[in-house]
Parts: structure tokens; C-alpha cells; sequence
């Protein structure tokens, strides 16, 4: 694995301010690279990322997209292109990444002292050397965004990335390819279908079981014995069955059926069949022929049209009944019309009277009126002397009085008289209700002695006919007990062979259910082995699983002991630098910690980055605790242990202004652990912090100097950078 | 790699497994030398398919054999 490469240049061209090609000379020493911001220093440390991975991360242009925001727009190919060279021991490494604002991917060669590569078996090889986007930041270039991300980023990216970087990415893919599940899934169905396939098994035979001793039992209940239930009884009772059919069938005409010889169980079942359609066939045919549904028809009708002669006589008879009495009481209908007729002309006799009188009254009531206005002596007619007094009172004592007292009788008279016309209209109408009832029960009395005296084939009357009628059911009722006596008879024998073919049936049943359990049980046995087969796979794949659990297992231990062995092996770094650069009141040490965690089957390791107090055994996140300015500090110490014991690292570092949210005393620490830093790697150190570039050009002194790069400016070619040894 | 086999086959043989779990360990150790984790799984998924096949077999072969369910009559 290659581990020493350092930077030696590279030249840049049409990248971001860099217009024409401009070669930035390292030569394997450390660098510094200051100036203001904006002056082009990140955009050379950018040109050294986009030529590895073809990605700059805080533009993240992939090269998926077609963006080309960072080419140059004074350039007037429109192309960026950027040559990385580095030192190894043996040989150098040159790597070319070119591409043009309107395409979307970049061109990558790269040329190793092995041979040339380039496109994707050149980017290979440069995961291989660097890892990852992601690692290169974590381990090799510490970008002034991503100073705290290592301490706050996902859990479990975090542990992705350490993993990586430990180089346990291939025991993740190992953990994840072995798919325990999987196998534990596929172990619990195949042990499910034996299982349901054991219950259908002794369900069956436990079925089996039931029914044939519920055939028995109804076997027995019908009065047969044990000894009884076998095939030649039951033979011998079909043959017998089969003889009475015969002679039924004759008997009722109904055609001479044909059955198989009884040789087998399942014959005498297809001819018990048979005999019981045939027997259904003669009780039809001895029920149509035996003519009770023609008697209890005829002695339902006689029986009803009695009943309603009688009614309709009972009717006749109350009807009349009543007309009488009415015609007693109030008199024929001729007799009342009679007494209507005068009752009517004394009516207006008194109405002509009445109104004579209301004449006369008027004429007393004017002459009372004159003569109380004035005293005649002489009649206004006669000429009769009068005295005025005396006519006066004889009109009103004697006529008058008179008057009103005929007026009075003659309105009682009419009163009367009227309530007697109503009465009388009352009693005509009950007797014409009367009459029409009984016409009605005459005319309804009429039609049943018609339809009965057809029925008897009668011609007699009233009661007669009613007694003939009687005599006519009891005839009907005798011939129905005779047919009735008959059809029982000839029931009583199909029944006889439907009773034998019941116990022929359940014997037939018996044997049948009898040999249907043997033959279940003998399947069982047989089904046995089968299920040892079964049962041999489930135990393949139980113990599959158990091998792969425990490789699993194995490869988990190594996991977190290969992981272990880097953190031990870096811990007092980390904590030497942890405690140089931050120099916390309280917590006075930094450590990685590692755990395993169990993601959907698989373990993998979990990674926590802790500070401790080691003399009170106190402990906290970092992350969650610290200051910006503490985190950043923390963040430092263990990039900078991390680079020095990777897989992957190489011996140069980029810091891109590492002295964010530091007070001048902790710049001072950063300077003095980068000193140390730079023995074994290395470093180039991009800043515009004018106090971190004074102590690193005051204290800074690694062995062999270093470049001291100061970006001052713009051309329209590009970054004014004056270069100075220190 | 090779550091990674030795390792888990060391763990393995300490806890004492059984010759079929070390040579599993062999076989998926080469898979992944060969394709990586992808041959690895396609191996252990094509062992799981042979066992579950010769069980689907037998599982067929028993459910044919089986007395038949009974239909229940329907009542019209």
C-alpha cells in the first residue's frame, strides 16, 4: 500500500481566479499559505481535491452535473484543468483531471511509476490510495467548514467513516453480505409448514377415528351386534333387500329394476342406492293408485257445502224471524205507507190553518194598533157606534189570546206528526234490510242445495238434503279407512325393506369408515418418513444458521479488536494533543469509544467520541458539552492523531484555516502540536488569520524550513503570489 | 484482508466450531476474495434455495399423499 506520497506541485489552470496555467511549487516541503480572504488560497487547496475526486466540497459539484460555476469565465477554451504532482519513494505520481464548462464529466489521467491510467481505473486507484471524498476530509485535508463535523455528524455516518478509515470497511461488507435473516426467516417458515403439516396429519386420523365409531354407534342403535358387521351379513341382507324390490316393483308396477352383482362393499352401496329411488317410486305410484287424495277431496267438499247449507239455512230462518216481528210491530209496508199518506195531509191541513191564522193575527194586530193611537166612536167600517176602550180590550183578551193559543196546538200537531214520519221512514227502511236479508240467504240457501244435490247426485231439499249429505260423508269416510288400510299395508312392507336397507347401509358404512382409518393410519406411518426428511432440511437450515451466527459472531470480534488495536494505538496521541491544543479545566483527556450495535441482524461497530475527567472518573460527549472554540480544538486533536495512523493515509496534511474560534494562547498550542505534526508529515497550512501566520512564521521551525506562499491579489491571469523560504 | 480471515478462523477454532462452520468460514472467505459481498450472498442465498427446495420437495410429495380435506355440504 502506498503510504509516503507528499505534494510536490501543481499547476492550475482555468480553475475558479486561475485563468492561464499557473504551477504552485511545494517540493515535498511544508507550506503556508496566507493572505486575505478572497486572494485565491482556498481555491488552491480546492484544485488539489478536484483533482483527486473531481468534487470540491463546499461546492459538492459532482460530476454527475453539468454546473461549471468554478471554471474560469475569463478562459477562453472554457476548460479547467489541474496537474497534481506527487512524490513517492518510488516514483512520481501525476494526476490530470481536465474538463470543459458544457460537459458533465471531467477527464482523469493518471500516470504512477507502475504505468498509466486513467477514467474510472484511475479514480479507482486513487480511492485506493486516498479512500474516499469523505475520508480525504477526515483524515488527510481538514476543511475550514468541516473542522467540527467529525464530532456532530450522523452516528452512523460517523461510524461508516471511522470504519473506513480503520480500515473495516470489507469486514462491514462481510457482516452485511451474510444475510442471518435471511436464513432465520427461511428456517421459521419451512419449520411452520412441517408443523402444519403434522397437525393436518393427526387431524385426519383423529377425523377418521370420530366417524367410524359414530358409524358404530349407529350401527348398533339399530339393533345390530358387533359379530353382525361384516361383509357376507350384509351380502346376505342385499340379496334378501334386493328379492322384496323385486316383488314390490311388480306389485306396483313401476318396472323390474336391475342391480350389480353384491360382490364388493362399494356395490351394495351403488344398489342400496338404487333400492331406495325404486322404493320411492312405489310409494309414489301406491299413493296415486290407492284414490285417498280423490275421497278426501270429495268428503272435504260435501263436508264444506254442508256446512254451508246449514248456515245458509240458520240464516233464512233468522231473517224471517226477524221480518215477522217487525211486520208484527209496525205492520205491513203497504199499512205504513197508508198511515204516511195521512199523516202528510193532516200535515198541511194544519199548515193552511196556520196560516189563516197568521192572516187574521195581522189584521187584530192592526186594528189594536189603530185603536190604541186613537179613540174611535164609529166603526171605520160599519159605522156602528163602538166604544174604543171596550173593543180595544175584547181584541186583545178574547181574539187574540185565542189566536195564539190555536197557534201553539197547530205547531205541536206538526211537531208530532213529523217525528211520527221519521219514525215511520226509520221502520220502512229496517223492514226493506229486513226482506233483502232474506232473499239473500234464500238465493245463498238456493245455490248450495244446487251444488251439494249435484254432488250427492240429489234432488231433495233443505234438511232432507242435509241428512242426505250426512249419509253420504259416512259412506266417504268409509271407503277413505278402507283405501287408507290398504296403503298402509303396502307401506308397511317398503318400510320393512327400507328398515333392512338402513342396517345394510350402516353396516356398508362401518366397513367402509373401518378401511378408510386403516388406510389413514397406514399413510401416517408412511407419511413418517416424509416428514423425517422435513424435518432433516429444518435441521440443514437451523444449523446453517447456527454456523453463519457464529462466523458472524467471530467476525464481529475481530471487528471491534481490529478497531480497538487503532484507537489504542492513536489514544495517546490523541489525548497528548487533546491536552496540548485545548488544555479544558475539567475534562482533562479525549478518547474514542467503541461499542457494538446490532443493525437489522448485522453487528457493527459504534463509535463515540468522549472527554474524561480520568481523576474522577467523569465522562461526557463532546458534542453535547463543549464550547465552539473547546470542539474545535478537540476536532484538531484527533484529525491530526487520525492522519498520522490510518490505512490510508499519506505523509502530507492540509489544513484549511484550522485556527477558527482559537484565542492567540490555544494558536499558539495549534503552532507548537504542528511542529511536532510536521516531523512526521507533510504540512500545508492555509490561514488569513494574520496571528496564527506571525506565531507559525515565529515559532512554526520545522526541520528543512518551509515555503511561505503570500496570496496578494488578482490578475486577470490569475492569484499574485509571492513566495518566500523560511 | 488475510489479517481479517485469520482472525475470525482463530476466534472460531478457540471457541471450539465445528470443522463444517471452519470450512463455511473458508468457502465465504473465498467468495469474497473472488466477488466480494455480493458472491458471498448469492452463495448463501443459492445453500438456503438447495435445502428449501429438497424441503419443498418433500413437502409437496407429503401433502399429496395426505387424505383430502372434506367439503362441507352447503345447505341450499
Amino acid at each position: 500500500m502506498i503510504r509516503d506520497l507528499v505534494i510536490d506541485s501543481i499547476t492550475i489552470e482555468g480553475l475558479r481566479g486561475f485563468n492561464n496555467a499557473q504551477t504552485i511549487k511545494f517540493d515535498g516541503a511544508h507550506a503556508l499559505i496566507s493572505g486575505k480572504m478572497g486572494t485565491g488560497k482556498s481555491s488552491t487547496l480546492c484544485a488539489i481535491e478536484w483533482a483527486l475526486f473531481g468534487d470540491i466540497a463546499h461546492i459538492r459539484c459532482s460530476e454527475s452535473r453539468t454546473q461549471a460555476e468554478f471554471i474560469n469565465a475569463n478562459k477562453i477554451d472554457q476548460k479547467a484543468r489541474v496537474l497534481l504532482k506527487l512524490k513517492g519513494s518510488d516514483g512520481d505520481y501525476v494526476i490530470q483531471r481536465e474538463k470543459h464548462a458544457k460537459k458533465r464529466d471531467s477527464y482523469l489521467t493518471f500516470s504512477t511509476p507502475n504505468g498509466e491510467l486513467e477514467g474510472d481505473v484511475a479514480a479507482n486507484k486513487i480511492y485506493s490510495i486516498f479512500g474516499t471524498f469523505e475520508d480525504f476530509h477526515r483524515a488527510i485535508f481538514l476543511h475550514q467548514e468541516a473542522v467540527r463535523a467529525i464530532l456532530t455528524e450522523n452516528p452512523e455516518e460517523r461510524d461508516m467513516a471511522l470504519d473506513r478509515l480503520f480500515g473495516l470497511e470489507r469486514t462491514r461488507e462481510l457482516m452485511s453480505a451474510i444475510p442471518l435473516r435471511l436464513v432465520r426467516k427461511e428456517h421459521e417458515k419451512l419449520d411452520y409448514a412441517k408443523t402444519k403439516v403434522e397437525e393436518r396429519i393427526k387431524g385426519a386420523t383423529k377425523q377418521a377415528e370420530v366417524e367410524m365409531n359414530k358409524a358404530k354407534k349407529e350401527a348398533f342403535e339399530l339393533g345390530l351386534k358387533r359379530e353382525e358387521i361384516n361383509f357376507q351379513t350384509c351380502r346376505k341382507r342385499f340379496e334378501e333387500i334386493i328379492k322384496n324390490i323385486l316383488s314390490v316393483a311388480e306389485d306396483c308396477n313401476v318396472g323390474k329394476p336391475s342391480f350389480l352383482e353384491p360382490s364388493s362393499e362399494d356395490n351394495v352401496s351403488k344398489g342400496l342406492k338404487k333400492a331406495k329411488e325404486v322404493i320411492k317410486s312405489c310409494r309414489m305410484q301406491i299413493t296415486a293408485s290407492s284414490k285417498i287424495d280423490e275421497l278426501q277431496r270429495d268428503r272435504r267438499q260435501i263436508n264444506e257445502a254442508k256446512k254451508r247449507l246449514e248456515n245458509a239455512l240458520t240464516e233464512l230462518k233468522n231473517a224471517t224471524e226477524e221480518y215477522e216481528k217487525m211486520e208484527k210491530n209496525w205492520g205491513t209496508i203497504e199499512q205504513m205507507e197508508k198511515q204516511e199518506k195521512a199523516l202528510k195531509k193532516r200535515e198541511q191541513e194544519l199548515k193552511n190553518e196556520r196560516e189563516n191564522i197568521d192572516s187574521t193575527s195581522r189584521l187584530v194586530a192592526d186594528g189594536i194598533e189603530v185603536l190604541s193611537k186613537q179613540e174611535l166612536k164609529k166603526c171605520p167600517i160599519c159605522e156602528t157606534k163602538i166604544s174604543s176602550k171596550n173593543v180595544l180590550s175584547r181584541l186583545k183578551t178574547k181574539v187574540s189570546v185565542k189566536l195564539e193559543a190555536r197557534l201553539s196546538k197547530i205547531g205541536d200537531e206538526r211537531n208530532n206528526i213529523r217525528e211520527k214520519l221519521l219514525q215511520l221512514a226509520d221502520n220502512r227502511k229496517g223492514i226493506s234490510k229486513a226482506i233483502t236479508k232474506m232473499e239473500e240467504a234464500k238465493e245463498e240457501k238456493h245455490e248450495v242445495e244446487e251444488e251439494l244435490g249435484k254432488m250427492l247426485k240429489s234432488k231433495l231439499k233443505d234438511k232432507k238434503l242435509l241428512e242426505e249429505a250426512k249419509e253420504g260423508l259416512s259412506r266417504l269416510n268409509k271407503d277413505l279407512k278402507k283405501a287408507e288400510k290398504a296403503l298402509n299395508k303396502k307401506n308397511e312392507v317398503l318400510q320393512e325393506i327400507e328398515d333392512s336397507a338402513d342396517i345394510c347401509r350402516a353396516i356398508v358404512r362401518v366397513l367402509d369408515k373401518e378401511s378408510e382409518y386403516e388406510k389413514i393410519k397406514e399413510t401416517f406411518a408412511e407419511e413418517d418418513s416424509q416428514i423425517e426428511i422435513l424435518k432433516t432440511q429444518i435441521n440443514e437450515m437451523s444449523a446453517l444458521f447456527t454456523r453463519l451466527q457464529r462466523i458472524s459472531d467471530a467476525i464481529a470480534t475481530a471487528q471491534i479488536n481490529l478497531a480497538r488495536q487503532f484507537i489504542d494505538k492513536g489514544e495517546k496521541k490523541i489525548s497528548d494533543y487533546y491536552s496540548r491544543l485545548c488544555g479544558h479545566p475539567y475534562y482533562n483527556s479525549v478518547r474514542i469509544d467503541i461499542d457494538q450495535r446490532n443493525v437489522k441482524g448485522v453487528q457493527k461497530n459504534t463509535y463515540n467520541i468522549k472527554a474524561f475527567n480520568n481523576r474522577e472518573g467523569k465522562e461526557t460527549l463532546i458534542s453535547t458539552r463543549f464550547s465552539t472554540g473547546q470542539m474545535n480544538c478537540a476536532a484538531l486533536s484527533i484529525f491530526l492523531s487520525l492522519s498520522s495512523m490510518l490505512e490510508r493515509r499519506q505523509e502530507f496534511v492540509i489544513l484549511d484555516d484550522p485556527s477558527q474560534n482559537l484565542d492567540p494562547e490555544h494558536k499558539k498550542s495549534l503552532v507548537k502540536v504542528l511542529r511536532d505534526v510536521a516531523l512526521e508529515n507533510q504540512v500545508i497550512i492555509a490561514t488569513q488569520d494574520t496571528e496564527l501566520e506571525e506565531e507559525i512564521n515565529a515559532s512554526f521551525k520545522p526541520k528543512g524550513g518551509f515555503t511561505h506562499m503570500r496570496y496578494e491579489g488578482w490578475t486577470k491571469e490569475g492569484p499574485i503570489i509571492k513566495i518566500s523560504k523560511m | 484482508m488475510v489479517g481479517l480471515i485469520d482472525l475470525v478462523l482463530k476466534d472460531l477454532k478457540n471457541s471450539g466450531a465445528d470443522p463444517e462452520t471452519l470450512g463455511l468460514w473458508k468457502s465465504i472467505s473465498m467468495w469474497y476474495e473472488e466477488g466480494g459481498p455480493d458472491v458471498v450472498e448469492e452463495e448463501i442465498t443459492k445453500k438456503i434455495k438447495e435445502i428449501k427446495t429438497i424441503a419443498r420437495k418433500q413437502l409437496k410429495e407429503t401433502k399429496e399423499i395426505m387424505p383430502k380435506k372434506k367439503k362441507k355440504k352447503t345447505k341450499r
